[in-house]
């Protein structure tokens, strides 16, 4: 098969060494299947221009046998833009699409639908709210518009409020696609509300086999102080600022405390500096796939306060792959995960007493994490889901076929 | 007191000795004070199983007393008597009537009923033992007061029981207050005797008196008596007891001897049937003896078809490489030309046929969007097109199988509810070192869903990185044995001994299931296809995200051969050729699932490729075999390049000995193969070392193609001293510099015809292995610039090292056609290689 996936983030603009998208296009070609990914960034400059041979603006970046096609307009009209991508597609072959939504071009949305080749769709975000989100998380904007933007996202979960931020392009793109794939039942349930005429297979993201092989310490042993963990930005933000805030509080002993992050900016966080004069702060900053499992071993239990509804498990599921336990924020697919299975808390963003008395608890009560870890779930391996994408790949080209 | 009375009744036997014994202990004193007192009527107010009532009447029958008795009782359930039926009455009426109808009568009626049967005063001696509260025994004490004449005696039975409701101790206690002539016998639950005081002094009973002295002794005496009577009771029950055991096993005794009787006459039958069938199994041993006889003569007939055909097959190979024969080819294409005009036809309609495909495929306007697709892969597609061997599937007409052409989804994909197959599954895996990934394999095995129960059985050989600890906390059956001890089949065998499900699982240590159904799918497989006599099935291998090219080619390239690359396939016997029996018997370790009942007909045999060889027994015996693309299990090996020689020498060593229509070329001397295979190794040496050299930034743009034709450009002339090998840095260096140190110490002769032969087949295979990848790999990095070049040399290495081991096999296979040395090389090459694949 001749496949091209399409999604809206490159490693390279971000430089780093891979990302999901990527990996699935090693797996495919395991299967013995042609490859190349058509990202759309409107914004990002590109780091490596190997040549230029396209009808539209774009570079080519060859990474590990994979071809991705970084794809640029601002000069051009999007009628144009569109008409040259859906040939360029027809003429490339491909037997199959499959989009990573959210994608933040409207002109491939289009050329998808005029190649008719047929496509298959895998919806991670919400909307491309929750992906700016994701974006403020990463590319430190303040703390407001972080925080605003969580509060935009944070409505979606309410059945009235789904979807309104669905751009009219991107709503025939996953009504006309031949599957559309969540990562969760918890996002699968909120698109069938809003497509009813939908059907949404779940598909749940996998794990690296790398989270697989960490040789954890056990806590039961240890004669050491609790090990809490933290992902995501160190920027000042309710969900962080709350969790610091509680770990300031008497209540809480002594601990140990390890923020796994892009660039700490201490300056920013007077917080972050007081839970460092109280507790034993660890800074980590090197985020490849590998290190963050080998982080994650380290710790026994790792904190998500920020209130999100994340339609994606995976962070638990690598926590999960590494033995670790998660207190998180009481919205979306992770506080559904860990409600279903029993191998966690969930706490509301805001209440910091919440987070303290939950913390001072299992600091007294350490077989509380104990019984959290056994009731662990096993994680889907990543080969696992590309297997998957593989099996609807054929299915949906012998219908077509038939 | 009367002291000879008290002296005879010693010898007082009670006739009836009767359940309960609570008065048991008081029968020689009903006696006595029957006889003492001599009343012209007495009444017993509960007489129940009447134990004490026959004594009273007793002592009137023995000491001839003018005494009417009476006994009143309701005979029915009552509290305190517990639930009894009509027999107790039946049976004390019975007795009654035999030995005491003349005075004796038995009103069954309540007491307070009974009342009017008796004139007052009347009454000489009254025994009171009714119901035992302290209202009922007061009320019965009180209405039967005035019935008593003057003096009465009155007995309360039941006088000494405190627990329950009992009541009659507290209205003893009243009596003793209030009558002076009183005696209480505690003993048998208490039995207390008072006298009426209404008569003149002299007729009171000495015994009852205050001033009697010998109230203690008087006591003890009738206890003592009354011991002797329950020490009978007891005896009395024992014997009751023993009498029973004794009916009982009699009557067990009997049905054995009935059972005894049945078997001696089964036995009989037995001997008879043995006695037949022995004469049937030396029918059938005398036809076996004659089929061995056939056998061995046809045998004789093959070796010498062998010989003959090898004859044919050297003159053959000698006219095929003669100059002339080679001179004349055109004149034979020509030929053909003219003779079979439909060749050129074929070729015409193999493009027409291909080309409806793909409109069919892509519609018109999507082949002319093709054409530059076409056109990139022009070349394969002649060669394709005139390879009439290559165009075809590689296999006789009669392997088609039997391709399923839907395409079924996992079932984890299924949003409803899914139905639980209630089979029990045992999953089979021999473990020598597993590694830390293993438990994850224990836990998803576990985890699978929609089935019965799931037993795991590990077979370890001796694992020293705790790989048996692991499987035992996970609550697997462990089978311990010796790395000696073990083979692929002895260890499958022993776990499928050990197992206890419907069905067998067996897998290898280093697969992993994909989804939660993964299990249930195969099973529903083998289920759905049962009625096409689908006795096993295997799943495809998925690869790993970490494995390397030369191995997803590899595996791409079974699984065409296999025709299951991207259908399910079942597999039967369609020919006994080599190519029928392995595409339609191929069964794999990784995973395979096959009944108990089944398997134990067929169990795994011999020490290799264990798997193909089950399937192909089972297909030989009509069963069918499934090989899956739909459900895949995660298995991948990244190995070094020696292996790939040793797998391939072993690998086509067994092929060629279970199938006598392998393919081979012929080899006419072992030093030419060692030749070839040094220059071949030689030369490719000398390109690492040049591609070593070139920078970076233009490795990115080199493609596998490009570097096959260098190789195939500079590796036609042989090289008396080819370089050393330097292609892996381990093993596969190691070997090929030993061959040319042991066996072509002076060189290659280049001028022997041998040598040149040889080295010219050993690259053209090694070049057709190349090829093949290519054509895999040229589908899925066709830009350039994306060919992985860091993966080419391993490409490279690995298939030389593959090249090397089939060669060095085929060597060793026809090594029974040389003499000396050459015969010598090719047997110590197999002793090197044999081992540890």
């Amino acid at each position: 098969m001749k496949i091209l996936f399409i999604d809206g983030s490159c490693p390279h603009i971000y430089n780093i060494t891979t990302n999901d998208i990527f990996l699935y296009a090693k797996m495919m070609q395991h299967s013995g299947h042609n490859v190349q990914i058509l990202t759309c960034n409107t914004k990002s400059s590109v780091p490596e221009k190997i040549y230029v041979d396209l009808p539209f603006k774009a570079s080519l970046v060859a990474h590990e046998g994979i071809l991705n096609i970084i794809f640029t307009h601002d000069e051009q009209s999007q009628q144009q833009i569109t008409t040259e991508l859906y040939i360029w597609m027809r003429n490339q072959c491909f037997d199959i699409i499959h989009v990573f939504y959210p994608i933040l071009d409207n002109c491939v949305a289009s050329a998808i639908h005029e190649s008719n080749i047929p496509y298959i769709i895998s919806i991670s975000g919400f909307s491309i709210i929750e992906s700016q989100a994701y974006a403020a998380n990463t590319t430190n904007e303040n703390s407001h518009e972080f925080d605003s933007h969580a509060n935009q996202v944070s409505s979606l979960h309410q059945p009235n409020k789904q979807f309104e931020y669905i751009s009219e392009e991107t709503s025939p793109l996953i009504a006309k696609a031949c599957f559309r794939i969540c990562p969760s039942s918890y996002a699968a349930k909120r698109y069938r509300t809003a497509f009813p005429t939908c059907d949404f297979t779940v598909v749940p993201e996998g794990v690296g086999r790398y989270f697989f092989s960490q040789k954890r310490v056990v806590y039961e042993n240890k004669s050491d102080k609790l090990t809490l963990g933290y992902i995501g930005s160190s920027l000042p933000q309710q969900g962080l600022n709350t969790l610091l805030e509680s770990l300031l509080l008497e209540t809480v002993l002594p601990l140990r405390f390890m923020i796994i992050c892009d660039e700490p900016d201490l300056d920013r966080n007077p917080f972050l500096q007081s839970v460092m004069a109280k507790h034993q702060v660890e800074l980590v900053n090197d985020l490849t796939p590998q290190n963050i499992a080998s982080h994650l071993s380290l710790l026994d239990l790792l904190c998500l306060p920020t209130e999100m509804p994340f339609s994606s498990t995976r962070i638990l599921d690598q926590a999960a792959s590494s033995g670790v336990p998660v207190i998180a924020a009481n919205v979306g697919a992770q506080a559904e995960w860990i409600t279903q299975h029993n191998c966690g808390q969930t706490l509301p963003q805001c209440s910091t007493e919440a987070w303290s008395t939950a913390i001072a608890k299992i600091n007294a009560h350490p077989q509380q994490i104990s019984s959290w870890r056994h009731n662990l779930p096993l994680p889907f391996l990543i080969e696992e889901e590309t297997f998957i994408y593989e099996a609807l790949y054929r299915k949906t080209l012998l219908t077509k076929a038939s | 007191m009367n002291i000879n009375s008290l002296l005879k009744i010693a010898s007082f036997t009670p006739n009836a000795l009767n359940f309960s014994n609570a008065w048991v202990g008081h029968l020689p004193f009903a006696a006595w004070i029957m006889q003492e007192v001599s009343p012209s009527l007495f009444v017993e107010l509960g007489t129940h199983t009447s134990n004490s009532y026959f004594s009273f009447c007793q002592a009137v029958s023995e000491f001839h007393l003018n005494t009417h008795c009476y006994a009143v009782d309701t005979w029915h359930s009552d509290i305190q008597a517990g639930e009894y039926d009509e027999l107790i009455f039946d049976t004390v009426n019975q007795y009654n009537k035999i030995h005491y109808e003349a005075f004796s009568k038995l009103l069954r009626l309540t007491f307070d009923q009974a009342l009017t049967c008796f004139d007052d005063g009347s009454i000489d001696l009254l025994h009171l033992d009714g119901l035992h509260t302290y209202e009922a025994v007061r009320h019965d004490f009180e209405l039967w007061l005035p019935k008593l004449s003057p003096g009465a005696v009155i007995l309360i039975h039941d006088t000494s029981v405190h627990d329950r409701d009992f009541g009659v101790h507290q209205l003893w206690h009243e009596i003793e207050e209030r009558y002076q002539y009183s005696i209480h016998l505690a003993y048998s639950n208490g039995l207390g005797i008072m006298q009426l005081d209404n008569v003149d002094n002299d007729r009171i009973l000495d015994f009852l008196r205050p001033n009697f002295t010998l109230k203690n002794d008087f006591c003890t005496y009738f206890q003592s008596l009354g011991q002797k009577q329950l020490d009978r009771y007891q005896q009395n029950n024992i014997i009751n007891q023993l009498d029973r055991l004794l009916r009982e096993r009699d009557i067990h005794v009997e049905n054995l001897n009935e059972q005894i009787s049945n078997l001696n006459s089964d036995n009989i039958q037995l001997r008879k049937h043995t006695e037949n069938l022995a004469v049937k199994i030396a029918d059938q041993i005398q036809h076996i003896e004659n089929l061995n006889s056939q056998l061995i003569e046809k045998n004789q007939n093959f070796e010498n078809q062998s010989k003959a055909n090898h004859n044919l097959h050297l003159q053959l190979t000698s006219i095929i490489s003669s100059k002339s024969w080679k001179l004349t080819k055109p004149l034979r294409f020509g030929r053909r030309i003219i003779l079979q005009p439909s060749i050129l036809k074929n070729h015409f309609f193999a493009l027409y046929s291909l080309f409806t495909k793909q409109v069919q495929t892509y519609g018109f306007g999507g082949v002319i969007h093709r054409l530059p697709f076409y056109w990139r892969n022009r070349c394969h597609a002649l060669y394709m097109l005139t390879n009439p061997n290559l165009r075809q599937p590689k296999k006789p007409s009669t392997t088609s199988l039997s391709v399923i052409p839907d395409f079924k989804l996992p079932t984890d994909l299924y949003q409803g509810n899914i139905p639980t197959i209630n089979k029990n599954i045992s999953i089979i895996i021999p473990t020598f070192n597993a590694g830390a990934d293993f438990s994850w394999l224990l836990r998803k095995l576990f985890s699978q869903l929609g089935l019965g129960t799931i037993e795991i059985v590990i077979v370890d050989s001796g694992s020293t990185d705790g790989t048996a600890e692991i499987a035992r906390d996970a609550g697997c059956t462990l089978i311990e044995i010796t790395q000696t001890e073990f083979s692929h089949s002895y260890a499958r065998n022993l776990g499928a001994d050990t197992a206890s499900g419907d069905y067998l699982l067996f897998m290898v240590q280093d697969a992993y299931p994909i989804g939660n159904y993964w299990l249930y799918g195969l099973l529903s497989f083998l289920l759905d296809n049962d009625s096409q006599r689908v006795a096993a099935v295997s799943s495809a291998e998925y690869s790993r995200s970490d494995s390397d090219i030369m191995y997803d080619s590899m595996i791409h390239t079974h699984y065409q051969f296999l025709e299951c690359l991207e259908h399910d396939r079942i597999g039967e016997l369609r020919g006994n050729d080599n190519v029928a029996l392995r595409t339609n018997g191929q069964l794999s370790d990784v995973t395979c699932l096959i009944s108990k009942e089944i398997f134990s007909h067929y169990r795994y045999q011999g020490d290799y490729a264990e798997d193909l060889d089950l399937g192909i027994r089972l297909i030989k015996d009509g069963y069918r075999t499934g090989f899956l693309s739909s459900i895949k299990v995660i298995h991948s090996h990244n190995r070094p390049a020696y292996y790939y020689l040793k797998r391939s020498f072993v690998d086509t060593i067994f092929l060629a000995k279970k199938f006598h229509d392998f393919p081979q070329p012929l080899i006419k001397k072992s030093l030419g193969i060692i030749a070839g295979i040094v220059t071949l190794a030689g030369h490719l040496s000398s390109w690492k070392i040049t591609f070593d050299q070139i920078p970076l930034s233009s490795k990115r743009s080199t493609t596998l193609a490009q570097n096959i034709f260098l190789l195939r450009k500079g590796c036609r002339s042989l090289a008396r001293s080819p370089l050393p090998c330097c292609l892996d840095n381990g093993n596969l260096d190691l070997f090929v510099n030993s061959l040319t140190n042991r066996f072509l110490p002076d060189g290659v002769d280049i001028d022997m015809d041998y040598n040149k032969l040889e080295s010219i087949n050993i690259l053209n295979s090694f070049i057709y292995r190349l090829e093949c990848i290519n054509n895999y790999t040229k589908n899925i990095y066709p830009e350039e610039g994306t060919f992985p070049t860091n993966q080419l040399c391993d490409i490279i290495t690995k298939s030389f090292s593959a090249i090397t081991g089939t060669s060095l096999s085929f060597m060793y296979i026809q090594s029974s056609m040389f003499t000396g040395n050459d015969k010598l090389i090719a047997e110590t090459i197999y002793q090197e290689l044999k081992e540890g694949v």
